[in-house]
C-alpha cells in the first residue's frame, strides 16, 4: 500500500486545489512570471511556435510526444515546447499562464479540470476538431454552446475478480446487486479472504464507488430545474429512495469487505494483488498492470467485469484530452491536435499503459494496430470486455442532464460520496440522515457561491 | 550602557539593527499579518477580488459543529501526544541515564526518529500498523492477544490513539534528549542527601529527579504543546482526518476548508481562531509557570 | 540513642580496566557510642570512601560494618538511620529551609505538626530560626551549612556523618563552625564520624582520630596522643603545624658510648636508646617546632642562622638554617631584637625527640633519655 500509485482520471485533478489555484495562484504566478511576460507575449504571437503543457509523467509517453513533435515541426515548421508540471501542479501552471496573458496553446489533462477553465471563458472553441475527428458524444465537453475539449483517451470504471475462486466455489460472475452480494458473502472468509472491497473514507476511491453505484441505480445528485438551472436533487422525491438504496447496498457489501475506513486508490489494488479480496474495482486496467508486476501468478486469473447493474448499466467515465488556450496560437494548436490524432505513433502513445489508456474511438480499439501489443495479445479478453461495455460510460458533469453541470465540484472536491459511505459504514449513521446531511452540505456550498 | 541620547548614536543604532529588523518584519510578520487579515475578507476561488466582510467568516465558522468537534479532537490529540512524549521522554531518559550496557549506542539510536522525515514515519507506521500485513497485528495475532487484526488507523475508536502514539514516538526522542541532558546535570549529591534522609528510590524520584526536571518538563510541554496543536503533516499523511472525522483536528479541518472548499477567507479565520487559542493558553502558562524564573542554583 | 560502630576488615576495591586498587585496605576499627571520631588524611587516602561505606553510599568489597551488633553491610543508605552532611552542602534548592530541614521527617511520615516543632527546635539550635521561609540561594555559605547540618540531625540519627563539611567555607567561618559543631555534639550526644583533610579540625574537635594513609588507618588514637606519640614519620609530619622537623642522623660511636650525629652536632645517647636503634647506622630524627627553644649560647645544642621570621601574633614561626643546609622550623616567642640574618642558639629537650626508622618510617623512640645528652 505504500507503493506510489497514480490517481486515475478526473480524480487526479479533483484532488488538487483546482479552483483555488485557477484564480488565486494566477496572481502569485503573475508576480513570479512578470519578467518573462514580454518575451513570452512576443512568443505567443509567433505562429511558428506552440507551448504544450501535459500532465503526463510516464517517460514512455513523453518519448512518443518527442517523436510526434519532431515530425510535426518537419511538416509544418511549427516547433513545440513541452512542459510537464505533473498532475499536482498542472492546474496552477495553466492558471499562471492565463493570468500572465500568455495562455498555453495546448493543455493535455482531464476534461474535468479543463471544465473549470472553460467555465471562465479561457478555452478556445474546438467544435470543428471534434466533428472532424469524430469524437463520440459521451466524451465531449460543451461550454457556452461550443466544444472545449478534444478527447484523446478515456478510462472506464469496472470490476476485477478472481476467476479461480469463483471456479472453486462453483459461482457464476455477478451481474446484478443481489448476485453481487451473494457471491461476496460466499467468498467471504475473514480475516484471510474478503468477498469484496468497499472503501469507506473521505477519499477519491471511496467517492468513485458511490458515484458509480448511484449511476447504476439511476440516482442523481442534481436535477435540471424549470428555470434551466441545476438544483440539488439528492434528497428529493423518488431519487432520495434510490440514493438511500445505493447506500444501503454498499453497506451490505461492506459487511463482506475489510474495514475500509482509510482506503484510497492504492488499497483497491494492493488488497487485490496480495490475495485478500476476491473482488475489486478500479478506474481502468492499472489494477491488472499492478497485479502482473506484483503477483504474476494471480494476473492470468484476474478477469474484468462490469460492476453490478441495477436500473442502468452505466458506469463512471474519466476523459482526457487536448484543450486549446483562448487567445493563443489557436490555429497552430489545432493543427497539432489533428496531426497527433492521425499520427501512427498515437497508437504507441496509447500503448504506454496498455488497456489502461483506452482510445477515444471504438474503431481504434478494434484496429489491428492497437491490438499489436504483447500485453493486449495476452489479454484479448480485456479488450473484448472493453468493447462490450463501450459507450455506456457517463462523465459526471453530464450525468444529471444534457446540459453541463458546473456544480460537480461541490460534491467531488471533498469526496462527499466517500463521506456518505464512511458515515454509514464506519460511523453507523442511518442512510436517510446521511443523504439529507450530504444534500444540505451541497446546498450550503451552493449558497456560498 | 548609556541610552542612545545623542542623535548620532541613535542613527548608528538604527543603521545597525534596521536592516535586520526590516528583514525580520518582511520574512516573519508580514505573512502572518497577511494571513490574519485574510480572515476578514471573502476570498474564494470564485471571487478573485477580496471583499471585506468584517466578522462574517468568524460567525460562519463559530456556528459550525465541525469546528467545535475539531477543537475537541485537537485538545485530546495535543494532551495525549504531549503526555505520551513526556512519559516516553522520562522513561527513556531515566533508562539511558543509568549505567546500562550499550548506553552509548542507545543514546544515538534514540535520536533517530527525530531525524526521519515525517513522510517516512507516516508511511512506515501505516505499514507496521496495517491490519492485513502489519507486523504489529501479526505479533498480536500469533500471541493470541487479539482474535482479529486491529485496524489501528482505520478504527473509529483506536485511530486517535494510534496517531497519538505515532507522533509521540516521533517527537518523544526530543523529550528524551532534553530530559537526559538535564538528568546528567543533576548533582549526584542531592540523591545521596535524600537517601541519607531515608528516601528510597521513589522518594528520590519525586523529591530530587522531578523538581530538577520541572523546568525541562514544562518547557517540553509548552513547546511540544504548541507544535502538536498545530500538527498537520503526519496526521494528513496517515489518516487525512479519518476514519470519518475521528482524527480531524483543527489544522486538518482548516486545511479542508482551504483546499477542499477553496475558501481562503474562512480558512484564515480558522487559523486566527487557532492563533488566539494558542496565545491565550501560552499567556496562562507563562503566568503560572514561568520557566525563566525556574533557573536554579545547584551547588 | 547513639550507637557504636565496628568496621571489620573493610576493603574497597576500585578497578579500572585490568588495574585495581584498594582505596580502603583491610580496615578494622571500633568507634564507641557518642564518640566524635575523625578520619583524617591527605586526599586519596581512603577517608571519604570509608565514610561513604559507613553511609551505605558505596558498597563494601569485603569485610563487614556493624552498628552496635547489627550488620548493616547489605543495608542501603535509607535503611541505616544516619544523618549526613556533604562537602558541597547539597541542599534541595527548590525547597524552603523549613522543607529542607524537615525532609527526613517528611520521608518518615512524621505528622506535620511534629515536623514543624522539631524543625523549629533544630533551627533554634543552629540559630537559623529566622531563615525558615527562605530558599537556600538566599543564604550565605555558613548558613547553608547549618541548614545541611540541621537536615542531618533533625531526626536524631544513630550516626551523624560529616564529609569535610567546612571545606567550602572561608577560614573565619570554619573556625566558628568548628566550635558550633562541637557544641552541637555535646547537645545531641550522638556518634559523629567526621572526615577532613585538615589536621587542625581533626585535632581540635575529635575524641579520637584515625590517620589514614593508602587505605589504611596508620594510627588511631586521641588527638593529643597522636600529636605526642606519632606512630610514623608520616603521621608526625602530617599532624601539627608547622610540620615536625625531621632529619637524618647517623648512629656512631662504640656500643658503650653511642652517639647521634648530624650537621656537625653529635650527642651521646643512652644505652637503652641505642639498643632500640641497634642494627641501624642512620635514623630519622624528629622534633616539633614548638620543642625548639632559643637559649643562651652556653645552653645550646646547635646554632643556626635565622633566615625568615613569620609573626603569628604572640609567637613567631622561624626558619632556621643550620650549618650544612639543614633547615629547621621553630615556633615560639622570639625577642624582637633577634632579627632575620642573626645567629641564634637552639636547644631541644631530649624528651621531645622522636626517632623513626629510616626505611619503614615507623617510630623507634618517643623521646630520648635526658641525662645522656650533653650540650656541645
Amino acid at each position: 500500500m505504500t507503493k506510489k500509485t497514480e490517481l486515475p482520471g478526473v480524480f487526479r485533478q479533483l484532488k488538487t486545489s483546482r479552483r483555488s489555484v485557477l484564480r488565486s495562484s494566477a496572481y502569485l504566478g503573475l508576480g513570479l512570471a512578470a519578467p518573462s511576460i514580454i518575451s513570452r507575449a512576443a512568443w505567443a504571437q509567433d505562429a511558428k511556435k506552440i507551448t504544450f503543457v501535459s500532465e503526463e509523467s510516464n517517460p514512455k509517453a513523453q518519448a512518443v510526444y518527442d517523436k510526434i513533435n519532431a515530425d510535426f515541426e518537419a511538416e509544418t515548421g511549427i516547433s513545440v515546447t513541452m512542459e510537464y508540471p505533473g498532475f499536482e501542479n498542472i492546474a496552477q501552471r495553466v492558471a499562471t499562464l492565463i493570468a500572465s496573458g500568455t495562455p498555453a496553446e495546448l493543455v493535455w489533462y482531464g476534461a474535468g479540470s479543463a471544465m473549470e477553465v472553460a467555465l471562465q471563458g479561457q478555452l478556445a472553441d474546438v467544435s470543428d476538431l471534434v466533428t472532424d475527428l469524430g469524437i463520440p458524444d459521451n466524451l465531449r465537453l460543451v461550454v457556452d454552446g461550443a466544444d472545449r475539449s478534444v478527447a484523446t483517451s478515456q478510462q472506464f470504471v469496472y470490476g476485477w475478480y478472481r476467476s479461480d475462486l469463483y471456479d472453486e466455489a462453483g459461482l457464476d460472475p455477478y451481474a446484478d446487486w443481489d448476485s453481487y452480494l451473494a457471491v461476496s458473502e460466499k467468498l467471504n472468509n475473514p480475516p484471510a479472504m474478503y468477498g469484496n472491497i468497499v472503501p469507506s473514507a473521505q477519499s477519491g476511491a471511496s467517492h468513485l464507488l458511490m458515484e458509480t453505484m448511484m449511476q447504476k441505480n439511476d440516482a442523481h445528485w442534481f436535477k435540471m430545474g424549470d428555470d434551466g438551472e441545476y438544483e440539488v436533487y439528492l434528497d428529493q422525491g423518488d431519487n432520495m429512495g434510490k440514493v438511500v438504496e445505493t447506500l444501503e447496498f454498499l453497506n451490505k457489501a461492506h459487511k463482506f469487505a475489510p474495514e475500509g475506513s482509510n482506503y484510497s486508490w492504492g488499497d483497491l489494488m494492493s488488497q487485490y494483488f496480495t490475495g485478500r479480496v476476491a473482488n475489486s474495482y478500479y478506474v481502468g486496467a492499472r489494477l491488472l498492470e499492478q497485479t502482473m508486476s506484483n503477483a504474476p501468478d494471480l494476473a492470468p486469473l484476474t478477469k474484468p467485469i462490469s460492476l453490478p447493474a441495477k436500473a442502468t448499466d452505466n458506469y463512471y467515465l474519466s476523459v482526457q484530452g487536448f484543450h486549446v488556450g483562448k487567445g493563443s496560437n489557436e490555429d497552430g494548436a489545432k493543427q497539432y491536435v489533428k496531426f497527433f490524432m492521425n499520427h501512427p505513433a498515437y497508437i504507441e502513445w496509447l500503448h504506454s499503459v496498455p488497456l489502461h489508456i483506452i482510445p477515444a474511438k471504438q474503431e481504434v480499439l478494434n484496429s489491428e494496430a492497437y491490438m499489436d501489443n504483447d500485453v493486449i495479445q495476452q489479454r484479448m479478453d480485456v479488450l473484448e470486455f472493453l468493447d462490450s461495455i463501450w459507450g455506456k460510460g457517463r462523465a459526471p458533469y453530464y450525468w444529471d442532464g444534457d446540459k453541463l453541470n458546473k456544480y460537480v465540484g461541490l460534491y467531488q472536491n471533498d469526496s462527499l460520496g466517500g463521506w456518505m459511505l464512511a458515515a454509514m459504514n464506519i460511523g453507523g449513521q442511518d442512510a436517510e440522515s446521511v443523504v439529507k446531511e450530504a444534500a444540505d452540505k451541497i446546498r450550503e456550498k451552493m449558497s456560498d457561491l | 550602557m548609556s541610552t542612545s541620547d545623542s542623535p548620532r548614536e541613535g542613527g548608528w543604532v538604527a543603521a545597525a539593527i534596521g536592516p535586520a529588523l526590516i528583514l525580520l518584519l518582511l520574512t516573519a510578520y508580514i505573512p502572518i499579518i497577511y494571513a490574519l487579515t485574510l480572515a476578514f475578507y471573502n476570498k474564494t476561488a470564485f471571487n478573485p477580488d477580496m471583499d471585506f466582510v468584517g466578522l462574517k467568516n468568524f460567525f460562519w465558522l463559530l456556528k459550525r459543529d465541525d469546528l467545535w468537534a475539531a477543537l475537541g479532537k485537537s485538545i485530546v490529540f495535543t494532551l495525549g501526544s504531549v503526555g505520551f512524549q513526556l512519559a516516553f521522554g522520562l522513561f527513556f531518559g531515566l533508562l539511558l541515564n543509568e549505567a546500562i550496557r550499550g548506553r552509548a549506542i542507545m543514546r544515538s539510536l534514540v535520536i533517530l526518529p527525530y531525524l526521519l522525515p515525517t513522510i517516512v514515519i507516516g508511511l512506515v507506521f501505516r505499514w507496521i500498523l496495517n491490519p492485513e500485513f502489519g507486523v504489529v497485528n501479526q505479533i498480536l495475532l500469533s500471541w493470541g492477544v487479539v482474535e482479529r487484526p486491529i485496524n489501528f488507523f482505520g478504527g473509529l475508536d483506536v485511530a486517535m490513539t494510534s496517531i497519538i502514539v505515532t507522533t509521540g514516538w516521533q517527537y518523544g526522542s526530543f523529550a528524551v534528549l532534553l530530559i537526559l541532558a538535564r538528568l546528567q546535570s543533576i548533582n549526584p549529591r542531592l540523591y545521596e542527601a535524600a537517601r541519607s534522609c531515608g528516601a528510597g528510590t521513589w522518594r528520590c524520584f519525586v523529591d530530587v529527579t522531578l523538581p530538577n526536571l520541572r523546568t525541562t518538563l514544562l518547557l517540553i510541554a509548552l513547546l511540544r504543546g504548541i507544535w502538536m496543536f498545530n500538527k498537520f503533516d503526519l496526521i494528513w499523511i496517515i489518516t487525512k482526518g479519518g476514519p470519518l472525522q475521528a482524527t480531524e483536528t483543527l489544522p486538518i479541518y482548516v486545511y479542508k476548508i482551504a483546499f477542499q472548499d477553496f475558501n481562503f477567507g474562512r480558512a484564515a479565520a480558522g487559523c486566527f481562531v487557532m492563533f488566539v487559542i494558542l496565545l491565550v493558553v501560552s499567556l496562562i502558562y507563562f503566568k503560572y509557570f514561568n520557566p525563566t524564573k525556574e533557573i536554579e542554583v545547584n551547588r | 540513642m547513639s550507637v557504636g560502630l565496628t568496621l571489620e576488615h573493610v576493603t574497597k576495591t576500585f578497578s579500572q580496566g585490568a588495574k585495581s586498587i584498594n582505596a580502603v585496605d583491610d580496615l578494622s576499627l571500633e568507634i564507641g557510642p557518642g564518640e566524635f571520631f575523625t578520619f583524617v588524611g591527605a586526599s586519596g587516602c581512603g577517608k571519604t570512601t570509608t565514610l561513604r561505606m559507613i553511609a551505605g553510599l558505596e558498597s563494601v568489597s569485603s569485610g563487614r560494618i556493624l552498628f552496635d551488633k547489627e550488620d548493616v553491610t547489605g543495608i542501603p543508605t535509607q535503611g541505616r538511620d544516619i544523618g549526613m552532611v556533604f562537602q558541597d552542602i547539597a541542599l534541595f534548592p527548590y525547597m524552603s529551609i523549613r522543607e529542607n530541614i524537615g525532609y527526613s521527617l517528611k520521608v518518615a511520615r512524621v505528622p506535620k505538626k511534629e515536623i514543624d516543632e522539631r524543625v523549629e527546635r533544630t533551627a533554634e539550635l543552629l540559630s537559623i530560626s529566622d531563615k525558615l521561609a527562605m530558599k537556600p540561594v538566599q543564604l550565605s555559605g555558613g548558613q547553608q551549612q547549618r541548614v545541611a547540618i540541621g537536615r542531618a540531625i533533625v531526626r536524631e540519627p544513630k550516626v551523624l556523618l560529616l564529609d569535610e563539611p567546612l571545606s567550602a567555607l572561608d577560614a573565619r567561618l570554619r573556625t566558628e563552625m568548628r566550635s558550633e559543631i562541637l557544641r552541637l555534639h555535646r547537645r545531641i550526644n550522638s556518634t559523629i564520624i567526621y572526615v577532613t583533610h585538615d589536621q587542625v579540625e581533626a585535632m581540635t574537635m575529635s575524641s579520637r582520630i584515625a590517620v589514614m594513609e593508602g587505605g589504611k588507618a596508620v594510627q588511631v588514637d586521641q588527638p593529643r596522643s597522636v600529636f605526642r606519640y606519632p606512630a610514623r614519620e608520616s603521621v608526625a609530619t602530617f599532624i601539627g603545624t608547622p610540620a615536625m622537623n625531621v632529619w637524618d642522623a647517623s648512629l656512631e660511636g662504640p656500643t658503650d658510648a653511642p652517639r647521634l650525629s648530624w650537621s656537625g652536632v653529635s650527642v651521646p645517647i643512652s644505652r637503652e636508646d641505642a639498643q632500640a636503634l641497634s642494627g641501624l647506622t642512620t635514623v630519622r630524627l624528629g622534633a616539633r617546632p614548638q620543642a625548639l627553644k632559643l637559649v643562651p649560647a652556653d645552653e645550646a645544642l646547635l646554632e643556626a642562622t635565622l633566615s625568615l621570621k613569620e609573626p603569628l601574633g604572640l609567637e613567631d614561626e622561624c626558619h632556621l638554617q643550620v650549618a650544612d643546609g639543614l633547615e629547621l622550623r621553630l615556633v615560639g616567642r622570639v625577642p624582637d631584637s633577634v632579627a632575620e640574618g642573626s645567629l641564634v642558639h637552639v636547644n631541644i629537650d631530649p624528651s621531645d625527640f622522636c626517632v623513626f626508622h629510616p626505611e619503614t618510617g615507623e617510630v623507634l623512640r618517643h623521646g630520648l633519655n635526658k641525662e645522656q645528652i650533653k650540650t656541645i
